[in-house]
């Protein structure tokens, strides 16, 4: 299978006043089309970092220090760190989008539903909406003041070529000469079509006439990924986008996921907690602690037959529906990232601790095919 | 069995008030006649979709909030042939006097938010003790130090502010604070939906520990089924204020009835493989509890939904084994799910 994203020795440092907390210790995974990858872990252990790393939005105390993320699509591969912030900010939204945590505070309070929705359409499809727009207007249908049409078609026509000339966003700001209003109208019949095919009810009034605070959480969530799917991105990067929600509006939206993977999307990463969402969602499994990846697989091969300690106890952990007697725990708490054990981080709680693992970092080694584990038990077989 | 509560269709509305005089115009009904019995020494499982009044219940049984009708039935220890108290509107302060208060207890679903941060942790735990006021200083250090032996917490936590600690050390002062006062019946409102699940492990292996310890009723409050299923013997589910089935934990996996039921189990994702099974997704969301449908209250997301449903609402009734349901088609529903997802739970 090809990969869609590789990542390759990703390091994420976040310098605060405590010290340099090592949130990313080199990291390297690689993605396959047209596959979902869970990446799983307890809180604190870098899992929305390494997402965050690959967009490029880490915040100001965080810094990407090494590292390549690199995205193959359409036959090209780039380096999403080398990148421009310019090209970036086109890719993001377009190629590879993100649903974030809470809908909360992603939507915008004071933006209708219609007005967030059609914004990623106004930033990435304007060319393509705009020749649309033209089309209408040289049609014999559209009737309008003629002196107007004739500048509406000229303006039209310069957008279409490009739709950033600064000539373009100067008129639109002058009275009388704005002229986006049709493009806007555009977009949101195409965010009116793509709410539809996400189930929301009545998405035309929702549009229009609704604002974040009159929605419920589950239908929030749903115009949070509505937003992120408007320009059918080639990866779709989930960040616990179910887990605030009550049971049966997750399965609601899980079930969504599915079926888009079946028609629009290729491949999603999904970020989460909840091992029982990566069991009926995921087909690859990652699970990271303290920063690094301990062990990647199918998802079969994880839950039946894990190898890494910490992902032995991590399932163990979790009360299942065949639950008999005592749930095993982990001991201990997650480490300080700002001084981190030194060689295995995970090895002041594992049970099958040697002496090596408090001295060196375990190496990344391909036990079974496409099975991944760092962890010494395994290295001297 | 012996009863140690029993609620009698308590009711909780929530004011909302309106226009220039700030009068009643409406009312929230977060808890709308609900019938409970939580049986001494058992770990009774509250489960539902949030804003189905589950803390509204449970704050209510431990008087943070007064009802707005209904009794509250309080057996208190030794004496569960006679008559219960009524402490549904029973002042404060007689409560204390009475001894109930002490008896009652409660830990918080965040415990971030549940402690005050200005306080040092051994004033936390010593904080309820100060409040019954028959301790000497030396008793109460002592009493704390036990405390936090008990949560697995030691000497050298006593002196620190409750943002040193991690969530789960927390949580685990939380509990420390509500057996401070040796109390019959905690009520646990989602203690560990903020934890990770490593950590959650701890916590919920502690909670069976010290029920077994003493003899403690809990009342878990949370909207993850696996839990409810590791820790309660009977569980309770909710729905828009209503109870709608009570069955025995084994009996609520293995023989559900209400269609609210079914929607749930199968709405958890189950962490383990080659479970498939079909599953039943509802449409739509909660509706308003201000405003909540006439007939039963689910009938608006119900798949198996008759006209019966729409106008009359269905009572609890027992149809065995002390399975109480409340649904008008409760001897078809296994039916017609089979028919329509398939028999596979």
């Amino acid at each position: 299978m090809t990969a869609i994203l590789e990542i390759k020795d990703l390091v994420t440092n976040f310098y605060t006043y405590e010290g340099v907390v090592k949130a990313l210790n080199k990291i390297s995974l690689d993605i396959e089309k047209g596959v979902t990858f869970g990446l799983v872990g307890e809180s604190g252990c870098g899992k929305s970092v390494a997402v965050r790393s690959i967009m490029r939005i880490i915040q100001a105390p965080g810094v990407v220090e090494s590292g390549q993320v690199i995205f193959h699509s359409n036959g090209d591969s780039t380096d999403l760190l080398k990148l421009s912030e310019e090209s970036m900010r086109d890719l993001r939204g377009n190629q590879i989008s993100m649903i974030f945590q809470e809908p909360n505070s992603a939507l915008n309070p004071i933006l209708s539903i219609g007005e967030q929705v059609s914004e990623s359409f106004l930033f990435h499809q304007k060319k393509d909406m705009c020749a649309k727009v033209l089309a209408n207007l040289n049609s014999s249908g559209c009737k309008t003041f003629v002196p107007w049409k004739h500048y509406l078609r000229f303006i039209y026509q310069m957008a279409a070529k490009n739709d950033r000339a600064f000539i373009l966003k100067l008129l639109s700001r002058i009275p009388f000469f704005k002229w986006d209003r049709r493009a806007k109208k555009e977009a949101l019949n195409r965010s009116i079509d793509i709410m539809e095919k996400l189930h929301v009810p009545d998405a035309e009034n929702v549009a229009r006439n609704s604002y974040p605070h009159n929605l419920s959480g589950g239908l929030k969530q749903r115009i949070v990924i509505a937003i992120a799917l408007a320009c059918n991105p080639e990866l779709l990067i989930s960040d616990e986008a179910t887990s605030n929600l009550d049971v049966t509006i997750q399965a609601q939206i899980l079930e969504l996921f599915k079926e888009l993977k079946k028609e629009i999307i290729s491949s999603i990463i999904l970020i989460t907690h909840d091992l029982g969402i990566v069991a009926e969602t995921c087909e690859r499994v990652g699970v990271m602690y303290a920063g690094n990846l301990c062990e990647v697989a199918d998802v079969e091969m994880i839950f039946n037959n894990p190898k890494h300690p910490y992902t032995k106890v991590l399932l163990d952990s979790v009360p299942k529906i065949s639950q008999e007697g005592k749930l095993l725990s982990i001991e201990g708490n997650v480490p300080n990232l700002v001084t981190p054990p030194p060689g295995c981080r995970f090895h002041p709680r594992c049970r099958d601790a040697m002496d090596i693992c408090s001295r060196e970092l375990p190496a990344t080694i391909e036990i079974e095919k496409g099975h991944l584990v760092a962890c010494h038990l395994y290295l001297n077989k | 069995m012996e009863k140690l509560l029993e609620l009698k269709k308590l009711k909780k509305y929530y004011p909302i008030l309106g226009g220039v005089l700030r009068r009643q115009i409406n009312s929230v009904k977060a808890l709308d006649g609900i019938d409970l019995t939580i049986n001494r020494g058992e770990c009774l499982g509250l489960v539902g979709e949030s804003g189905c009044g589950k803390t509204t219940t449970g704050k209510a049984i431990i008087k943070l909030h007064d009802p707005t009708e209904g009794n509250i039935l309080y057996y208190k220890d030794g004496n569960g042939d006679k008559k219960g108290v009524d402490i549904a509107y029973m002042k404060r302060r007689a409560l204390k006097k009475k001894g109930i208060r002490s008896k009652l207890q409660m830990v918080f679903q965040d415990p971030t938010t549940s402690m005050n941060p200005r306080m040092l942790v051994k004033n936390v735990i010593a904080e309820p003790l100060k409040e019954l006021g028959n301790m000497g200083s030396k008793m109460l250090q002592d009493r704390v130090l036990e405390l936090l032996g008990l949560v697995g917490l030691t000497r050298d936590h006593l002196l620190r502010y409750p943002h040193e600690f991690s969530g789960g050390q927390r949580q685990r002062i939380a509990v420390a604070r509500a057996i401070a006062t040796n109390p019959e019946f905690i009520v646990m409102d989602e203690p560990t939906s903020a934890l990770d699940v490593s950590v959650q492990a701890q916590i919920l292996n502690l909670l069976v520990e010290l029920q077994e310890k003493y003899n403690l009723t809990y009342l878990f409050v949370t909207h993850h089924l696996l839990v409810v299923k590791y820790i309660s013997q009977r569980i309770a589910v909710m729905y828009l204020g209503k109870i709608v089935e009570v069955s025995e934990t084994k009996e609520f996996f293995n023989k559900p009835i209400h269609p609210y039921t079914h929607a749930l189990l199968s709405g958890i994702p189950i962490p383990e493989i080659g479970m498939k099974r079909k599953r039943m997704i509802l449409t739509g969301d909660v509706p308003s509890p201000i405003s909540p449908p006439d007939g039963c209250r689910f009938h608006n997301r119900c798949p198996f939904v008759e006209e019966r449903c729409r106008i009359e609402e269905p009572l609890p009734e027992d149809i065995g084994n002390h399975h109480l349901v409340a649904c008008h088609r409760k001897y078809e529903v296994e039916k017609l799910f089979g028919d329509t997802y398939g028999n596979s739970h």
